[in-house]
């Protein structure tokens, strides 16, 4: 049982998590590029409040192959705590450590440039290896697909993506297959204008809507209860780009929770962090 | 005591003279598409900080402007600035160049060589839409009157584009006698 709360968790961190590959968007994928033979690194710490707390920080490498083929490798650190009440006593339960690997691979499939405008889309394809350790893992190979399409267009972005998750069976528990779909626009406000000359860092407003629907968890054939259901955010946040490195912040408040009956519900996530290129 | 600071100013400014000498490409100027975010030209100027002679950039976002410096007497490779912005995940869309040198004849072609690097240009007109022309003979004519008949070093400013196994093409659209 703790093994699946466990892992029902990390199912709803992943929200973020997986967004967490390249974005413009906080929690949405991007279609830019990573020039070829560059790597950008990311991290966040993100907070779930909910009864079961869960602080994941999703570490995410990402090197540019090509300047049309993009790997990404993600490895979340996760910690979780949960007070509850057994026989009249009050315990504690808490964990720490890493999840499972996830390696992708982004094939840029359209790219259409003009000044200050770029219009991308990519396909990804990936695996998620059960290295994590054991609460945080789902103990199965598992398998992504999906697409990410970005438009930049001056002081306006629009990001979105579309991925369908392929979970298999491990340990005699088989996660649901899970659809993920989010949507970013951006704006930049400050500088409302670019200067005639040079690059200044600029701060963007961010909005979006991250979705996730799963199947029911199944185990010996069986659906289990508390298992599957739909969860999407509205996404506020703010980015401070610079040259080199991106600050952001974003708040998530669930508009949608259709859980199946039983599962804990979240009131937020939040989450801070920054990208670095070199 | 005198003597050695007469000495030292007389090597810094051979020195200095020389260096001005050796430079005979000006600023490059390197337009790129699809840039709107300061992530990005960090990607591009990394890319292009790899091209051989390439020792400052200086990116401008509303423009798509990448203005590069090369080193004293570094012939200029526009096919490897392009392919450096290209590796860097974006669009070239045309380099332009102030190129100093002697009017020459190429391969029965007019080109301007820079005695310092030995690089040459193939000079060429602009076209409509984009493309490049034959220099017209009225053209040519203003250069060889201008340059004295090749004895005067001219400066020329213009688009640049490259063809594989030929000298880099400028294509005229000003030019004075060089000071």
């Amino acid at each position: 049982m703790t093994h699946l709360r466990g892992l029902v968790a990390l199912s709803i961190a992943s929200v973020g998590v997986a967004g967490a590959v390249q974005a413009a968007g906080i929690n949405t994928n991007v279609a830019l590029p990573v020039r070829e033979g560059g790597y950008v690194y990311r991290t966040q710490l993100r907070f779930l409040d909910r009864d079961v707390d869960l602080h994941a920080i999703p570490n995410v490498l990402v090197y540019g192959a090509t300047a049309r083929t993009t790997l990404f490798g993600i490895l979340p650190y996760l910690s979780r705590s949960a007070g509850f009440t057994d026989a009249g006593l009050r315990q504690s339960d808490a964990v720490d450590g890493f999840g499972d690997l996830r390696l992708l691979v982004r094939q840029t499939v359209y790219a259409r440039d003009a000044l200050q405008r770029t219009s991308r889309l990519g396909l990804l394809a990936g695996l998620e290896i059960p290295s994590g350790k054991d609460e945080f893992s789902s103990h199965s190979t598992d398998y992504q697909l999906g697409g990410v399409y970005t438009l930049q267009d001056g002081r306006h972005e629009l990001d979105a993506d579309l991925f369908y998750k392929i979970n298999t069976e491990g340990r005699g528990l088989e996660l649901g297959d899970e659809l993920q779909y989010n949507l970013a626009y951006q704006l930049r406000v400050s500088p409302w204008e670019w200067p005639e000359r040079g690059t200044p860092s600029q701060i963007y407003l961010v909005i979006e809507a991250n979705g996730k629907t799963s199947q029911e968890t199944r185990s010996g054939g069986a659906k289990l209860d508390g298992t599957g259901g739909t969860i999407v955010f509205l996404s506020p946040g703010v980015q401070w780009v610079t040259r080199r490195v991106i600050y952001e912040g974003s708040f998530q408040i669930p508009v949608v929770q259709d859980l199946d009956d039983g599962q804990v519900e979240t009131d937020f996530v939040a989450a801070a962090g920054i990208r670095v290129q070199f | 005591m005198r003597f050695n600071d007469v000495t030292l100013a007389l090597v810094a400014l051979l020195f200095a003279s020389a260096t001005f000498a050796l430079t005979s490409v000006g600023e490059v100027r390197l337009y790129v598409e699809g840039l709107a975010c300061p992530f990005c030209t960090f990607g591009i100027e990394k890319s292009l900080k790899k091209v051989p002679g390439v020792v400052s950039l200086e990116t401008t976002i509303r423009t798509g402007l990448v203005r590069i410096q090369l080193e004293s007497g570094a012939p200029l490779d526009p096919a490897a600035l392009n392919e450096a912005v290209k590796k860097s995940g974006f669009t070239p869309s045309r380099i332009e160049v102030t190129v100093t040198g002697t009017l020459v004849t190429s391969n029965e072609h007019p080109a301007l060589k820079s005695s310092e690097t030995g690089q040459t240009f193939r000079l060429v007109e602009p076209g409509p839409e984009g493309t490049f022309e034959l220099l017209s003979a009225e053209l040519l004519e203003r250069l060889r009157s201008a340059s004295a008949n090749g004895s005067e070093r001219l400066t020329v400013s213009g688009q640049v584009h490259s063809h594989a196994g030929l000298p880099p093409a400028v294509a005229v659209e000003s030019f004075e006698v060089a000071p």
